[in-house]
Order: C-alpha cells, then structure tokens, then sequence
C-alpha cells in the first residue's frame, strides 16, 4: 500500500469511527482511500474490485473474479 | 512543517539572495519589513513559482520585465546561459528536510533585450535520517509539494493581504465549500464514494445478466439513477445560479452603496413636486379667501377708528352721567304749558318761566344727542365686535397660509436636495445597476423556488430508487448461485453508504469547528467587538456576521473588518485542515486600522505558537504598536533594500532598510 500521500488524519478517524468496529472494512477502506490519494489517474477498477472480492471473502462470503 | 530557508537566484530583483528562518522556542513569526518595491511581493512570487511554477500578485511592472534578474541580464555577453532558481528547504517535527528547488535557464539576448527562455526543472530532494538522499522529479516531486500544501489550496497560505478586502466577495458558498474540502482532502473521500459506486452498478448489472426479471428491476434502477443523476445536476445548477446571482447581487450592491436609488429618489421628487403643487393651489385660495376677508371688512376697518372713538365718548358720557339724560324734558314742556311748577306747585313767573324755557332749550340739545348716541351705541358695539371677527379670521387664514408656505418651501428643498444629489452621478449607470439588481433578484427568487421542488422530486426518486434495490436484492436472494455476488454486492453498497455517511459528518464536524474557529479569531481580532453578535457558517458554507441589532452585516461592514473577518476564516481554516504549513502574508495589515492592528498582531503572535508565520510588512504596516507586540518575540527581523537604480534586493537590518 502506498502511503507517501499523506491524508488528514480528520479522514481516517472518521472512516474508522464510521465502520464502527469492522476491522474488515476499516482496512478496506483505509487501503481504498490511500489508493485514492496516490493513485490519481491509474487504472483502479480492477484493483477496488478485487479489494472488495478479497474483503467480502474475510467476512465470509466467496471471491469470485 | 516549516521552511528553514529560501535561496532566489537571479530571480526578479533578488539576483542573490538568501533568507534563514531560524525556529525559535516558542513564537515561529519572522518578519520582513520593506518599501513598496523592495522585493517582498517578489518573495512571495518566488515561493509560489517554487512550488507550483507559477508567479502569483505579480505588478503590472514586473510582468513587463523577464523573470531573470536584469542586472545579471545586461551584465551577461550574448547569448550567455543564464539560471534562474529558488530553493526551499523545508523541515517536519522530526527534523527531516526537503530541499525543493525549481530552476528555469534564460540565454541574454542583446538583439532584442529580451532573454530567450529555456526548460523548467524542478528537484526534490528528500533528506531521511538514516537513509540515503532522495532525489524525486515529476510527478514524485510534485506529490511532495501536495503533501507541504497542495496548489489548489496554496492561496491560503501563501497569499496577498490586500485580497483579503475582496475575499467575500470572491468567495461564495461553493468556493468556500470547495476550499474546506480542498484544504480537509474531503475529494479523496468524494473520489471514493463515486468509484464504490461506480463498482457497485457494474456488480449488480453482472448479476442481472441471467434473469429477465432482475434485469428488469435492474433497468429501473438504472432509469430511477439517471432520474436522480438529473435532479442533481438541476439542484447543481439551480444553486449555482443562486450563488451566482448572490455573488453579482454583492457586486452590485457594493457598487450601489454610495449610489442614490433613483427610482426611490425620482418616485420621491415627483410626489414632492405634486404635494408642492396641491399646497400652492391650496395656499393660493387661502390668499383668494384672505383677500375677499379684506374686501368684506374693509368699510369697517377704515371706520375703526372712528367707532372706536364714538364708544370711548359714549363710554365717556356714561361714566359722567350725561347718559341717559338725566331730565325729562316733557315734564319742562308741561310746565311751561301749565305754568305751575310741577316740583314746587307754585305758577310760574315770568322769570322761572324763562329759566325752565332755557333749560329745556339747553335739555332739548343734549337730550337729543344723548338719545342718538344710544341709539347708535349698540350697532356701534356690533360693528366693533364684526371688526374684531376680522382680526380672528385674518390672523386664521395667515396662519394657514404660514403653515402652507412651510410645507412648499420644505417640498422645494427636498426637490433640489434630490436634483443635486441625481446630478452628481450618471443616472443611466445607476439605473441600468438597479436593473441589473432587481434581475438578478428575480433569478434567484425563481431559482430559490425551482429548488425546493427539485429537491421534493429527489427525495421521492431516492426513496423510489431504494425500494426497488429492496425488491431487486430480493430476487438475487432467492437465486442460491447468485448468493456470493449478492454478499459482495452488499458489502460493496456498506462500504459506499460508509464513505458516504463519514463524508457528511467530516464536513458538518468541520463547518462547525471552522464556524467556532473563525468567529473566536474574528473576536479576538476586531477592536469594536461590542458592534458585533455572533459569526456563523450556514450548511451551504456561506459566512453571516450578525450585528448586536441581530442583523446580517458582512456586506455593509467597513474594508478593515472584512480584511479580518477574511483572515479570521483564513486561520480557522488552517488549524482545522490539519495542514501544518506555514502561513506567509505580503502587506497583511494595508487595510487594517491602527485600531485593529494591535489585535491583528497579538493574534498572529499566538497563532505563530502552532505554525510558522512569515509576515512581509511595509514600514507603514509595521508600526509602533505591531512592533511592541512582535519585536521581541519574532524569531527573526529582517529588512529588504533595494538600492536607487541598481534593481538587486538586499536583504539586511529592519533599521538599514
């Protein structure tokens, strides 16, 4: 994950504090938004697709491609 | 973060000039004090053409000579290289630097006088303890600037206090909303929650690819999307056109504020000139009625006199008794024609006879003129009493007409009041900005309406919208294969709703915290604190200052107070954003009164505790009062000269300068 961008910390907090326990999804979307911040321009839907896939697995549903 | 220290080489007139900001213990504000010219705008022209290679509040006389430093230029041989550069080096917490350098070569040109410019190169090198030395171009290097202060929001930190007058009304909602989502990162969110999104459609379009009916709830959603997407493109462009028209309605009215309203006032003008008619038809029939008085009572006035006199000799004669008369001559007639005295009862001799024919002689006269002077008594008091009518209708109908001449002579200064005030401005100009104003009114009124049915049908296509995806996820529920594309499909919905939802709140936290910050600097800031109520930021992020009369007054209040109102909202922006990048301000006090620079100065000095604070003063901003609250505790003082004819900065003592 690239974090040379760095994003207000006002962002993460309220993220996490939003997912409200869900570590699955606080990870999710820390990654997501970091992607976000570095990743202007490039190729992203593969990537979030498969993020989600792979997340949605680790709560127990099955990734599918 | 802050910068260490700046190097201009051959930039403008700094042909070589090198700046330390040393941190101090507890106040980070640097001051540079110099005359118009002296290079200060230049400074801040060269910071922003570091980071973003591009100059800012560039004079009219700059932009006409070339970057590179003309001295250096007439010095060089033809076609000479010559570079341009600035470098900053700029420090964190932890003592890490990062030396930013843009540089820009120029080859002299003595044919046309004019450089010939050559590439722009732009360097960031990172020193990490521990680690080798970093050197980054491109977009690398441009990713370190974003995290110092990305451009979009580097007008807040490196900016020109003179813009702060016309910041409001630059600044409408939508860009003070967009600079609080710039300056908080809140598009990383926005960029999110369109990409989830965006994920979310195409998934649940993959799973409407093997049922007609799913697809068909599919199809619906999609329409009852685009239906939203719409209305939401309407409220976008109706609030728009809202702020648009507030923002030109602000421009005009700022326009118009020491404008006559001649619609008011010729509305006013031609109801005077018709009252000032009416009195004088109503004056002149007085006059009319006045006159007819005098000829009614004129006889009587010119007999005033003489009937004042007659009652004076009848009241006269009254009080001597001569009124009535106080013999009866009958009874002198019955006596003499009897010859027997009727008082005595002795006859009448010759010589009585004679005595009482003499005294009725002498009786008879006076009898006669006091019988007709009581016969004129009484018509002579009525006259009198008419007379006297007279004078009370006169002094009547003079008070009227008094009062009447008041009321024209006041409507005739008021007209010409109104006529001078009309004649010393161009009354189509003003016409044709009142029209412009009440047009621009009459947009907004209208758009102000369409909005609110707009956002009644949004909420209808919302809820509209949400009852199908019900309907839709039910159908996928009931397909087993489905199952895993379906706990995908809603995961992915979660994690959308959860970057929808944390945006909100984000921005409702920090339009709070920004609203708090700002009207506790604004406070602190403003010398007539007592004029003033409260600050708010209202959810479209428009910006209100109620007066104590508990009306809105931003636009009414004087340049200063918008100047600090401006900064205020500036410096509640930087704490809130979590940026920690310092604050650079050329001529921060042009605007501000002695009053309030006292103020201007103990808050920068308090703020320059949590960031670094570079202030470029000229010698009339730094004035004794600035001077006794930053001159002992500023980290360091310097002055910037620039020598008569020689073009080249130097920089030196603030006593030198």
């Amino acid at each position: 994950m690239a974090e040379e961008y760095v994003v207000n910390e006002a962002i993460l907090k309220g993220l996490k504090e939003s997912c409200d326990g869900d570590e699955v999804m606080w990870n999710l979307l820390r990654e997501l938004v970091y992607e976000v911040a570095n990743q202007e321009g490039r190729q992203w839907k593969d990537l979030f697709q498969r993020k989600i896939y792979v997340a949605n697995e680790q709560v127990g549903g099955e990734y599918e491609d | 973060m802050r910068i260490d220290s700046i190097r201009l080489c051959n930039f403008r007139q700094h042909q070589d000039t090198f700046i330390e900001f040393p941190k101090a213990q507890e106040f980070d504000i640097h001051i540079m004090v110099g005359r118009n010219g002296s290079g200060k705008t230049n400074l801040l022209s060269a910071i922003n053409w570091c980071f973003y290679g591009k100059e800012t509040s560039v004079s009219e006389e700059s932009e006409k000579l070339p970057l590179v430093n003309v001295i250096s230029l007439k010095e060089a041989n033809d076609k000479t290289r010559l570079d341009v550069a600035v470098i900053i080096i700029v420090s964190n917490e932890d003592g890490e630097k990062i030396e930013f350098k843009r540089s820009q070569k120029f080859f002299a040109e003595h044919r046309t006088a004019k450089p010939i410019p050559g590439d722009q190169e732009f360097i960031v090198t990172a020193f990490i303890r521990g680690h080798n030395d970093q050197v980054l171009k491109g977009e690398r290097a441009t990713q370190k600037v974003r995290n110092f202060v990305p451009e979009r929001i580097r007008e807040f930190f490196f900016f020109d206090g003179e813009r702060l007058d016309t910041y409001f009304m630059n600044a409408t909602g939508t860009k003070i909303r967009q600079a609080v989502k710039d300056i908080s990162q809140l598009d990383l969110l926005e960029t999110l929650e369109r990409r989830l999104d965006e994920i979310h459609r195409e998934m649940r379009r993959a799973s409407s690819d093997h049922n007609p009916k799913i697809k068909e709830l599919n199809d619906k959603i999609i329409m009852r999307e685009q239906i939203i997407e719409a209305l939401q493109a309407g409220i976008r462009k109706s609030n728009s056109q809202i702020e648009n028209a507030e923002e030109q309605l602000e421009v005009l009215e700022k326009k118009l504020r020491d404008m006559p309203d001649v619609a008011v006032l010729e509305n006013e003008r031609e109801k005077r000139v018709q009252q000032k008619k009416n009195k004088e038809a109503l004056r002149d029939n007085k006059i009319i009625e006045k006159h007819n008085i005098l000829i009614e009572y004129a006889r009587l006035l010119f007999l005033r006199k003489a009937i004042d006199s007659s009652l004076d000799l009848i009241r006269g004669k009254r009080e001597t008794k001569e009124l009535p008369p106080p013999i009866d001559t009958k009874l002198l007639q019955d006596i003499i024609n009897e010859q027997i005295c009727y008082i005595c009862g002795r006859p009448l001799d010759e010589e009585c006879k004679n005595y009482v024919c003499n005294l009725g002689e002498n009786i008879k006269q006076t009898s006669f003129i006091g019988q007709q002077l009581m016969v004129i008594e009484n018509p002579l008091h009525r006259l009198r009493d008419k007379s006297g009518e007279f004078d009370k209708k006169n002094s009547e109908i003079t008070i009227v007409i008094a009062e009447y001449e008041q009321e024209i002579t006041a409507h005739e200064k008021r007209i010409n009041a109104i006529d001078q005030e009309l004649a010393s401005f161009s009354l189509e100009e003003v016409r044709s900005l009142q029209k412009q104003r009440k047009d621009f009114e009459t947009i907004r009124n209208q758009q102000r309406e369409k909005l609110g049915g707009q956002k009644r049908d949004l909420q209808s296509a919302i809820l509209g919208k949400e009852d199908l995806e019900k309907k839709h996820k039910l159908e996928l529920d009931k397909q087993e294969k489905e199952k895993k594309r379906v706990q995908a499909i809603s995961f992915c919905k979660r994690a959308h709703d959860i970057v929808v939802s944390t945006n909100a709140s984000i921005m409702e936290q920090i339009r709070s915290k920004i609203e708090e910050r700002t009207k506790e600097f604004f406070f602190d800031l403003v010398w007539k604190k007592e004029t003033f109520k409260n600050v708010t930021i209202d959810k479209q992020f428009k910006l209100h200052l109620v007066d104590r009369f508990e009306f809105e007054c931003l636009g009414s209040i004087s340049a200063a107070e918008r100047e600090l109102m401006a900064l205020s909202f500036t410096l509640a922006l930087h704490l809130v954003s979590g940026f920690d990048s310092p604050l650079v301000v050329d001529t921060p006090l042009s605007r501000v009164s002695d009053d309030n620079r006292a103020n201007f100065a103990r808050v920068l000095k308090d703020v320059s505790r949590q960031k670094q604070i570079i202030l470029l003063f000229t010698f009339d901003e730094y004035s004794d009062e600035v001077q006794s609250h930053l001159e002992t505790i500023s980290a360091s003082r310097l002055g910037l000269e620039v020598l008569p004819g020689e073009r080249i900065t130097k920089i030196g003592d603030i006593c030198n300068a």
